[in-house]
């Protein structure tokens, strides 16, 4: 797995958890959404989607609920929990630190990386 | 492969967990499939649709993997859950009240306040036992420590209510038994949700009735055997019994109950429970009560057991598709 899709798993409970502080969704709503918001980039599988609804609900960050969906189809509804929402707020805050930093990180060239450039190479890559 | 298939597949990956729950997991994946399908966003076409919703669904074994390690909680954890209150925390718990209490006047019998005493203080025990293996989300913890509070609250019923012989030194409180009452069926109720949940499993049912079957048993047996069958002198069961008793009874007990937490397989799980038949009854029983009596109860105990996993076995093989 790449770090990219490493970062990207990792990411998920945090992405969901940020759709479902909208309003409550059904699985298969939240995936559309999830995928609709980031205009395709972020897609996933049910096999993540569901154990991660899961794991979140075992934690008391969402609760869920049976309901007559459209058409009077049930359907199971997610919320997220005043916990849910503190997590998740905190979870911003340190994903917006991570991404800053990382691209703050990733674009300056500093002194010692200008000095690397100007060395000569001693041995071929 | 298609939805049903799909299903299925994740069922099988969901052994394990109760039947209420794969039934709960199933339905909200089955869901999936029928939102998939009458979403037009993912096809012109039904089998376009289906087609797309299944590419999306990851395999079965990964959502059963993914679903499996969310619901089922570590089973080592559960055995030290099981093992360390029963064989440290709650005997050193009765120790020290004993210790802190002093020596108490005992009656003909050697019965003491002490003996009641300790039962209550176990069943508090017992009691945020049960509230830890619920919130662990683990059903066989949570039978087993119900069974352990209901056989624990009954006995006491018993013992106030001079039920059991040799236990006159014991206070009787009306409001104690009235709440002990209470107690009693709240967990009568919980138990009987528990096994309703899981479908009335034969497996679980004897794993869940086990211990009120060997109180009830013994209760019975005291009563109607005791006085006329004491041995006055030791019967030839019971020397090995007695060099074995700690081990037969406590370790093998707790092996037993061990073996049908741990493992996954039916036949095994059954060998675990009569294996608790097997070793628990033994030793107390031929210790104790003249070898006519002893024999019944264990050959009894025993015979439950074989018979009711023969009876599971019988039914699986039934069960079972037949291959062409």
């Amino acid at each position: 797995m790449s770090e990219i899709q490493q970062l990207r798993k990792g990411s998920t409970p945090m992405l969901v958890l940020s759709v479902l502080s909208t309003g409550k969704m059904y699985g298969y709503q939240i995936m559309r959404e999830l995928e609709e918001r980031s205009e395709g980039y972020f897609t996933m599988t049910a096999a993540l989607l569901y154990p991660t609804l899961h794991e979140l609900e075992q934690d008391g960050l969402v609760s869920s609920e049976w309901e007559d969906g459209q058409g009077k189809r049930r359907r199971k509804y997610y919320t997220i929990t005043e916990e849910g929402r503190k997590v998740l707020v905190s979870s911003r805050a340190e994903w917006e630190r991570f991404v800053s930093s990382l691209f703050k990180t990733l674009t300056a060239g500093g002194s010692y990386g200008q000095a690397n450039q100007n060395r000569p190479q001693e041995f071929e890559p | 492969m298609n939805a049903s298939e799909y299903l299925l597949d994740v069922r099988q990956q969901l052994k394990g967990l109760s039947r209420e729950e794969q039934d709960d997991i199933l339905a909200e994946i089955a869901t999936h499939f029928d939102s998939a399908e009458e979403d037009p966003r993912m096809g012109a076409t039904p089998d376009e649709r289906r087609r797309k919703v299944l590419g999306e669904m990851g395999t079965p074994s990964q959502m059963g993997r993914g679903l499996r390690d969310v619901h089922r909680p570590n089973r080592f954890i559960d055995l030290l859950w099981l093992w360390i209150p029963y064989l440290l925390v709650i005997p050193l718990t009765r120790q020290i009240l004993y210790a802190i209490l002093g020596p108490m006047p005992a009656d003909a019998n050697g019965a003491t306040p002490h003996l009641y005493l300790g039962g209550r203080l176990t069943l508090l025990f017992i009691m945020i036992l049960i509230f830890v293996s619920w919130r662990r989300r683990s059903a066989p913890l949570t039978v087993f420590w119900l069974t352990e509070g209901l056989a624990g609250t009954l006995a006491l019923i018993l013992r106030e209510e001079r039920y059991i012989p040799g236990q006159e030194l014991i206070p009787n409180s009306v409001l104690e038994s009235f709440v002990l009452f209470l107690l009693l069926i709240a967990l009568a109720y919980w138990l009987f949700r528990a096994l309703r949940q899981n479908h009335f499993d034969l497996l679980i049912v004897v794993f869940a009735l086990q211990p009120v079957f060997l109180m009830a048993a013994n209760i019975v047996m005291t009563r109607v055997f005791l006085p006329a069958n004491i041995p006055s002198r030791p019967t030839p069961f019971m020397i090995p019994a007695g060099i074995y008793s700690y081990i037969f009874y406590q370790l093998g007990w707790l092996l037993g109950i061990s073996i049908f937490i741990l493992f996954k397989r039916r036949d095994i799980r059954w060998f675990g429970l009569l294996w608790v038949g097997l070793t628990f009854t033994y030793p107390q029983v031929f210790m104790y009560w003249s070898t006519f009596s002893a024999a019944l109860l264990w050959g009894a105990h025993v015979a439950l057991v074989a018979f009711a996993w023969g009876l599971d076995w019988w039914e699986r093989r039934k069960n079972q598709p037949l291959v062409e």
